[in-house]
């Protein structure tokens, strides 16, 4: 037993989304004090994939574009409960609120191709939802079900099908009754009366009656009416179409959505009771396929917008798309159906600003230590058990990159106002800093193993706990002890993979609608390789520090495609890899930035390189050496690498409650969270119930969307 | 709630549907049961069990299932016949498993003619039922008779292990047994052949194979287990006359019933362990006196008005479940005797 | 050391099928169906919706599996031919379980009987060897062995109990589910020599029509069967 007057002692090791979420619901009011946590951070910020840094002119610089979706319940719990906490003063602070900090973005957008050689961005405004994102549930609610979903998109068709219907309004969603519905549906399908847009539309309607009166008894109908509707939808809609590009898209739409439909009914998954799990050995659009979908409709500008959004390209190769199905249809639903306040937020600085110094400073204030230039590098489990002991965690070792010089490293800076994280180390404050500078080393690299001296933490003298919440390219180096023992370990660093993603930005001066783009504030998806994904960062230049503001700022990521043959332990293998992230930004701006800024092409066919804007102090004269002056990254890392969902890989994801280990659980978007896809939500999510693996503490059922299907 | 005329009215229906599908399956039955050689005397031997009537519950659930999906009588009687040899067969083996020695009235088949007679006089029962649905080939046509036989093979499947779960529970003499556990022994041992089998061979023959089968397993298992609680139940409290077989021979057998598991479950350390004790002793060595202490100790813990409550309970979502399987089609004498079957495993005696 | 641990947790993993099983439009309601009296309501509540959910969730489960099964069954279509070769499997597999319950049964007896505890039964043998074999080499239990002799191919499937002694047996004639084919009766039981095992020959005459033939091996002495034994034969 222990004391009970005595905290117990949490080592969290890892500062992204997941650690932190984890270190935060330890040290909740609820909790009474009974956990005293230290985090454990590689190199001179917190943030993990999400870390951003000020640079010069204090610009902000990411891994890559961070989006909030609608939908993202406890990632936006945990902002607001953290804005809620920091108590900000409007007066002084910029961002004071979590509603300063995001903001809605209902376009999204994504590419098509066009005539000839050109691109078609393909944009729809999403209306706004009902609520905010974290808002309260009601005590008991499930907002979802799949019966639920299969309704909405039912309600949806019927939708599109009367607007095209010559503005008929939709017919009313009543349901009929079961036995009046059936002599219905058999009028339906005897008479062909589907074949008319009007008819379409009723039948949806139709559908909607029967899904909500009797789910069960027709799974079989429901099949063979989905059907039919989708054959005469086709017929319809494609002899209207022709080349009207709007009624192409809405027949992809349509074609996708009929057969996600037909797909849930004919998968069972109404009520199989491992929800969506039970498709995951399916590639989303195999599934689809199988469903009835058109390969048009599956090879759509909006399905491989989906995959550019989740990375979903194993092993980077654009020619191999591929996601689990379950958790992409889970991740659609939810986006879709569930987003609240608007479809897409977004940050009004740069993560590690909005994010992460407002955690570390509600933490650091709730009094979790956080110890800056530790790396782990190994979890030791127990050699030998005493009688009646269970296996455990028994020390954390770890290198010492730097020694602070005074009794802690203070990490933030100053910009206009607002706490944020620097692109660098202070080095002034570290001991024998211009030494460590001069050398050269890069805290954050994995391949820069150099360090000042070791530290181990013991269980019982040190810690108590333990909560790993390093990406999962970590483990097999930080963990082998436990890879090694653990056969369930071996076969999930076997499965669950990741890939390297690559992204650069660039400050412009003319503003978007001189560069040739008329539409506000966009994140499009789906555009071309080396970068398919664009967002408009223009409202980023106030919270920056420029003399002479740029007009706009674009920010383009991508995977980051694996090259054969090339050993990532090659110590020049970073280099080597920001290189050629060089070398494509070079050449999409060359050649393919044109389809969504024509005018940043001068009258030669060449970038404008005079367009981009150069930090105070930097001369570069305007041709393709200025690039060098803007900034990109190449996620190579392998705690920085992003997990992907892999068709059939989810079962092999370790849940952070997991009880194997009696004082040790794991966090990240790369464990099985209720949420498998690499994204804040999922981070949150797992740190949340790892949190619960210690302390009981959030209740599960207040872990919003575990229990998702 | 029903008032007591309607519950009445059901019971009156469930009685006049069952004689009439019983008569009907009895004069089927009669072509597969009629002496031949050279097995003259084996088919005496085989013809004793469904000579003695029985209730004709099962091919009187799947005749009815038939009609009310739209088939005629005539396609759906050779599999009604089959499920009654199967029935029958299964008795035979069950009361030379649990050593009953009165069946319907009469000694049973192994007390007559010995074990292996009796063993052998089963096994011809069900080849006999697997002859019957053989024959469905010949009136159904090859996709839906196959469709039928394989539910049989599955159902078959099923009871085997059902079978073996209850026998291993027996044999390992096991006292920590959840009722999920019970509830799942029991929807492969006894709702397979009793419920769901009928109903579903019923429903395939009756929509031509269009019906889809996974809410009949719902539906029939809800009513199986109502009725397998209910049976169990009767058990200890009917009499022996109207219920047909020992009385409080469930407890002599040891017999793993949804009472004996909520008892193991309530009962104190020191209970349990003279629990085990009596359990573990061979039927012969045990005494009226430890089937007395064990029935006791149920009445003291509610044993049986829990188990009461859980039938009524299941009996419930059953009726839940008719409303998706049967709710859409039109109404008929046989939809409405599926429906007051519901009621009628709780209230029969 | 008194190391703290983590605690006990009420469950580790999503619940993802109550919503979808009681999405229908209204609970499972137990009106219509009279409830037996009780004292106390609220407790009688809890029972009624802890039984329903239990069984709800054994259904479930099991419904999974099946859905399994199911998805091997679909898409076959079948001509005239399909059918008997289908139908003969089927009724092969079906014979099977009929004999492994037989065989279950027989041991569950034993014990009872016996009060001792029998051997654990032997988990269920698969259906009979797909494909012919040829009449020999024999298939053997630990004691007993099969020989079958045929002009046409046989596959022989032996399944004995577990924990039988070796002893004197005698062997039923072998039947097919269709009763009109001849049983095989030409079975001969040569006693064990020394050490050696219990020879049962089975000769199959020529003309034998094709089927799985089924036949009980029984211990002389107690007249208890033992065991069973499977001839599958092949056109000729």
């Amino acid at each position: 037993m222990t004391d009970d007057d005595r905290p117990l002692r949490v080592a969290v090791v890892g500062g992204g989304c997941a650690a932190l979420s984890a270190a935060f619901e330890l040290t909740q009011p609820e909790q009474q004090g009974r956990y005293e946590v230290t985090v454990y951070q590689v190199g001179w910020r917190l943030g993990g994939k999400g870390a951003s840094g000020r640079g010069p002119a204090g610009r902000i610089e990411e891994h890559g574009l961070h989006v909030w979706m609608g939908f993202y319940e406890n990632a936006f719990r945990l902002m607001r409960a953290c804005y809620g906490a920091l108590g900000r003063d409007r007066a002084r602070v910029p961002l004071a609120d979590w509603r300063d900090a995001f903001v809605p973005a209902p376009l999204i957008a994504v590419t098509e191709r066009g005539p000839g050689d050109g691109w078609l961005p393909w944009m729809a405004a999403l209306p706004p939802a009902e609520g905010l994102p974290g808002d309260p549930l009601p005590p008991g609610a499930r907002p979802w079900s799949m019966l639920g979903y299969v309704r909405r998109m039912a309600g949806l068709l019927q939708a599109v099908f009367a607007s095209l219907d010559s503005g008929r309004e939709p017919a009313a969603a009543s349901a009929p009754a079961p036995d009046a519905m059936l002599a219905q549906l058999t009028r339906w399908l005897r008479f062909g009366e589907l074949a008319t847009l009007a008819g379409l539309s009723q039948a949806a309607g139709v559908l909607d009656g029967m899904l909500g009166a009797s789910p069960r008894l027709t799974d079989g109908l429901v099949s063979s009416f989905v059907d039919a509707l989708a054959a005469n939808a086709r017929a319809q809609l494609e002899a209207r179409a022709g080349d009207d590009p709007e009624l192409r898209r809405l027949w992809t739409v349509v074609d996708l959505t009929l057969a996600t439909m037909r797909g849930i009914v004919a998968f069972g998954l109404l009520t199989d009771a491992r929800g969506l799990d039970a498709i995951d050995q399916y590639d989303c659009r195999e599934w689809l396929l199988l469903n009835g979908a058109s390969r048009t409709a599956v090879d759509s500008a909006y399905m491989r917008g989906l995959y550019d959004l989740g990375f979903s390209y194993e092993d980077g190769d654009p020619a191999r798309p591929r996601i689990a199905a379950g958790q992409a249809l889970r991740g659609l639903l939810r986006m879709m159906f569930t987003y609240r306040g608007a479809f897409f937020w977004k940050m009004q600085a740069g993560m590690g600003d909005v994010v992460f110094s407002p955690l570390y400073e509600v933490l650091r204030a709730r009094g979790v230590r956080f110890r800056f230039f530790h790396r782990l590098e190994q979890v030791r489990l127990a050699e030998r058990l005493l009688p009646g002991d269970t296996p455990h965690v028994a020390a954390l070792e770890f290198d010492l990159q730097a020694q602070v010089a005074r009794d802690r490293y203070e990490p933030l800076v100053d910009v206009r106002g607002l706490p944020c994280w620097p692109a660098g180390p202070d080095w002034a404050q570290l001991v024998d800093g211009e030494l460590l500078r001069s050398e050269g080393r890069c805290f954050e690299s994995h391949w820069d193993r150099r360090r000042v001296a070791t530290t181990t933490l013991r269980v019982g003298h040190d810690f108590d706990f333990v909560v790993l919440g390093t990406g999962i390219g970590e483990i097999p180096r930080v963990a082998h002890e436990l890879v090694a023992r653990d056969a369930r370990w071996r076969a999930m660093v076997d499965h669950v993979r990741t890939v390297a993603t690559q992204a650069f930005q660039v400050w412009l001066a003319p503003d978007m609608a001189a560069l040739g783009w008329p539409h506000p504030n966009v994140t499009l998806s789906g555009f071309v390789e080396p970068f398919d994904t664009w967002a408009d960062m223009t409202h980023l230049v106030p919270l920056e520090a420029w003399p002479a503001p740029p007009g706009s700022i674009g920010y383009f990521c991508s995977v980051l495609p694996e090259l054969a043959g090339v050993a990532s332990t090659d110590p020049a293998y970073p280099l080597r890899q920001r290189e050629r992230v060089h070398e494509n930004a070079l050449a999409f701006l060359r050649r393919d930035v044109r389809h969504l800024w024509p005018a940043a092409i001068g009258s030669d066919g060449e970038f404008r390189w005079d367009l981009l804007v150069v930090p105070p102090g930097t001369s570069v004269p305007p041709t393709a050496e200025r690039f060098a002056s803007q900034f990109w990254t190449a996620n190579v890392n392998p705690s920085d690498r992003y997990t992907l969902t892999l068709p059939g890989s989810s079962a092999y994801r370790i849940s952070p409650l997991d009880t194997t280990w009696d004082n040790f659980t794991v966090c990240g978007d790369w464990t099985d969270c209720g949420f498998n896809a690499g994204c804040v939500e999922a981070a949150v999510m797992s740190g949340r119930l790892a949190a619960h693996a210690i302390s009981r503490l959030p209740a599960l059922e207040d872990i919003v969307g575990f229990d998702h299907p | 709630m029903p008032d007591a005329a309607t519950v009445a009215e059901a019971g009156d229906l469930v009685t006049e549907v069952l004689d009439e599908y019983g008569a009907m399956t009895r004069v089927a039955l009669t072509e597969y049961l009629a002496p031949r050689e050279p097995q003259r005397h084996l088919y005496a031997i085989v013809a004793d069990y469904p000579r003695r009537g029985g209730r004709m519950l099962r091919p009187s659930l799947c005749l009815a299932a038939a009609r009310a999906f739209g088939a005629s009588a005539a396609d759906a009687v050779r599999s009604a016949v089959a499920l009654e040899l199967l029935h029958n067969a299964f008795l035979v083996h069950d009361d030379v498993e649990d050593e009953s020695d009165v069946r319907r009235g009469r000694p049973t088949l192994h007390a007559l003619h010995g074990v292996d007679v009796a063993v052998n006089a089963g096994d011809a029962l069900l080849l006999l039922g697997l002859r019957a649905l053989l024959d469905n080939g010949r009136t159904l046509g090859p996709v839906l008779s196959m469709q039928v036989l394989e539910e049989a093979e599955r159902m078959a499947r099923e009871s085997v292990e059902g079978q073996a779960m209850e026998l291993g529970w027996r044999r390992d003499n096991a006292v920590h047994l959840a009722e999920a556990d019970y509830l799942q022994m029991i929807l492969k041992k006894t709702c397979w052949y009793t419920t769901i089998f009928p109903l579903r061979v019923g429903a395939l023959i009756g929509s031509r194979g269009r019906a889809p089968l996974e809410p009949l397993l719902r539906f029939g298992f809800l009513l199986g287990a109502a009725f397998q609680i209910t049976d169990d139940l009767l058990n200890l409290w009917g009499d022996e006359v109207r219920y047909g077989k020992e009385l409080q021979g469930d407890l002599l057998e040891g017999k793993r019933t949804l009472m004996l598991i909520r008892l193991c479950e309530q009962a104190t350390a020191a209970e349990r362990a003279r629990l085990r004790a009596v359990l573990a002793t061979p039927r012969p060595a045990r005494t009226a006196d430890d089937v007395r202490w064990m029935r006791e100790r149920m009445d003291a813990y509610d044993c049986l008005t829990h188990a009461n409550t859980v039938a009524h309970a299941l009996a419930g979502a059953a009726r839940h479940e008719f409303a998706a399987v049967f709710g859409s089609l039109p109404d008929s004498r046989d939809k409405r005797f599926i429906a007051a079957l519901v009621t009628w495993v709780l209230e029969r005696r | 050391m008194n190391r703290p641990r983590r605690p006990t947790l009420p469950r580790t993993t999503p619940v993802r099928t109550w919503t979808s099983l009681f999405g229908a439009p209204k609970p499972p309601a137990t009106d219509g169906t009279p409830l037996p009296d009780d004292d106390d309501p609220a407790a009688l509540g809890t029972v009624i919706q802890r039984s329903v959910e239990l069984a709800y969730r054994v259904v479930d489960d099991y419904l999974q599996q099946g859905q399994r099964a199911a998805e091997r069954i679909a898409g076959r279509s079948y001509g005239p031919d399909a059918w008997v070769t289908d139908a003969q499997d089927v009724s092969a597999r079906f014979a099977r379980y009929a004999s492994d319950a037989m065989g279950l049964w027989l041991d569950a007896l034993d014990g009872v009987r016996d009060g001792r505890t029998p051997a654990p039964a032997p988990a269920p043998s698969g259906a009979a060897t797909n494909g012919a074999v040829p009449p020999s080499p024999p298939t053997s239990g630990s004691w007993l062995v099969i020989e079958v002799q045929a002009t046409q191919s046989a596959a022989v499937t032996l399944d004995l109990r577990a924990g039988v002694a070796a002893g004197t047996v005698v062997v039923h004639a072998l039947r097919d589910v269709e009763v009109e084919k001849p049983p095989l009766r030409d079975v001969v039981v040569e006693p064990a020599v020394g050490d050696g095992p219990v020879r049962v020959c089975v000769r199959v005459p020529a003309g034998q029509p094709a089927g799985t033939y089924h036949g009980l091996i029984v211990d002389d002495e107690t007249n208890r069967p033992v065991g069973s034994v499977s001839v599958r034969l092949l056109d000729a």
